[in-house]
């Protein structure tokens, strides 16, 4: 389970960096993210079916990778929690402020954290963005970016492919390839594709024949 | 799962579970061991909550044992005060939500919760932290790895309760055979329309 010493803990987080490939694209009319399928404990395949995005509320969408307890408890608490921001504020929420309190959460644990990255992404009144955290609460905002262990085959892809200012129409095969690499290179990634995309009509996930056909 | 990291012997286990079409099938070996030794052979890893849900464990069974009496008690709580059936998604998110409470002291149990409600037969798969996951099949504790191919061989979305329950036990066979710490007979829960059936067969 986990190990008390922080040296053990260390070497946890950079095992744990492994069985995941996560990216996202902020576009011009929206956002694009995608996730692989394959949820590790070590070497062993423990499902094959994981579902790795989240969603938050109708415009915002979340990436998990990490210890799968935390992330999915931290994305029910945050999902409670934005319903409850925006009765208080009695309007919507902007995305950014969806990812400062994701990173309040974590850095309130910094000495006994939760292990976990996400990327939030979503469109509001600003338009479309996304945001990347690390398990100390670190927010950065971004315009493309990969996590897990099959980050460097699928930012090589990105960086390769991507144009500059891409629709969200460009970036899908890009995306879709991105991840596609990263399965065929990282045995920590696998087992299929997950793409939603987020645009001012709201999150739509695609389905896995509109996948095949983006990776054709 | 690691093993004897903390100092004490643990217990293997195999627990298989499997949602078919028409049920559920919740299967375990029933050995019990510390360290090396068998402390029991008639050990229960697999229990029926009500006649539509069921949980399995793999792992210390003093977790276990203490998990399921709260669980027994939260079902029943739920069912008599909103005066519904409680939903195998329900149930497997109390569970949850009890495990992570204990995320500084964790429990040393992987637990399995399968079951029929209105959405049809349902499975779920919780690590020791309290994560969920929806399968349609899965392989627990250390004769999991074995087991698992045997289902992943002959399954298929389509398969009845009878074929899965056949499926569950040939794969903790298997792994009664290649695992040390399961072994000593199976034990058999199918859930289905005809409510909650425990059966105990032979090992081989």
């Amino acid at each position: 389970m986990l190990p008390q010493e922080l040296d053990e803990r260390k070497v946890l987080y950079e095992k744990l960096k492994h069985g995941t490939t996560t990216v996202g694209v902020v576009c011009t009319d929206g956002v694009v993210l995608a996730t692989d399928r394959r949820v590790t404990s070590g070497t062993y395949v423990a499902h094959k079916r994981g579902r790795k995005l989240f969603m938050l509320d109708e415009m915002r969408v979340a990436t998990i990778a990490g210890l799968v307890a935390d992330a999915q408890m931290i994305m029910d608490f945050l999902k409670s929690q934005i319903s409850l921001m925006k009765l208080t504020n009695r309007g919507p929420v902007t995305t950014r402020s969806i990812a400062t309190f994701a990173s309040n959460i974590l850095f309130s644990s910094r000495y006994y954290p939760y292990i976990v990255q996400f990327i939030i992404a979503g469109y509001d009144e600003k338009g479309p963005s996304m945001y990347v955290l690390d398990w100390f609460g670190s927010l950065t905002e971004e315009r493309f970016i990969t996590t897990g262990s099959g980050s460097p085959y699928a930012i090589g892809v990105l960086e390769a492919n991507l144009k500059k200012n891409p629709s969200v129409s460009d970036a899908l095969p890009v995306v879709a390839r991105a991840v596609r690499s990263s399965i065929e290179r990282d045995p920590g990634s696998g087992e299929g594709i997950d793409i939603v995309t987020i645009t001012e009509r709201g999150v739509t996930e695609l389905s896995d024949t509109e996948v095949a056909k983006l990776l054709a | 799962m690691p093993e004897a990291q903390f100092g004490y012997p643990v217990t293997g286990a195999t627990t298989v579970g499997i949602a078919c079409k028409d049920g559920v099938v919740l299967a375990s070996e029933k050995r019990v061991t510390y360290g090396f030794s068998i402390m029991t052979k008639a050990g229960k890893k697999v229990f029926a909550i009500n006649n539509r849900l069921g949980v399995a464990f793999a792992g210390l069974i003093s977790d276990s044992q203490a998990v399921l009496r709260r669980i027994s008690a939260e079902t029943n709580l739920y069912e008599l005060e909103t005066r519904k059936p409680m939903s195998v998604r329900a149930m497997a998110k109390i569970l949850a939500n009890l495990l992570y409470a204990q995320r500084a002291y964790p429990v040393y149990t992987e637990t399995m919760v399968g079951g029929m409600d209105e959405d049809g037969a349902k499975l779920f798969v919780l690590d020791p932290l309290g994560s969920m996951i929806e399968d349609r099949y899965a392989a627990l504790g250390t004769g999991g790895a074995i087991a698992i191919g045997i289902v992943e061989s002959a399954y298929s979305p389509d398969m009845g309760v009878e074929a899965g329950k056949d499926l569950a036990i040939r794969a903790v066979r298997a792994a009664i055979s290649r695992d040390v710490a399961s072994g000593d007979g199976v034990d058999v829960l199918v859930i289905s329309k005809q409510g909650a059936i425990e059966e105990t067969l032979p090992a081989k």
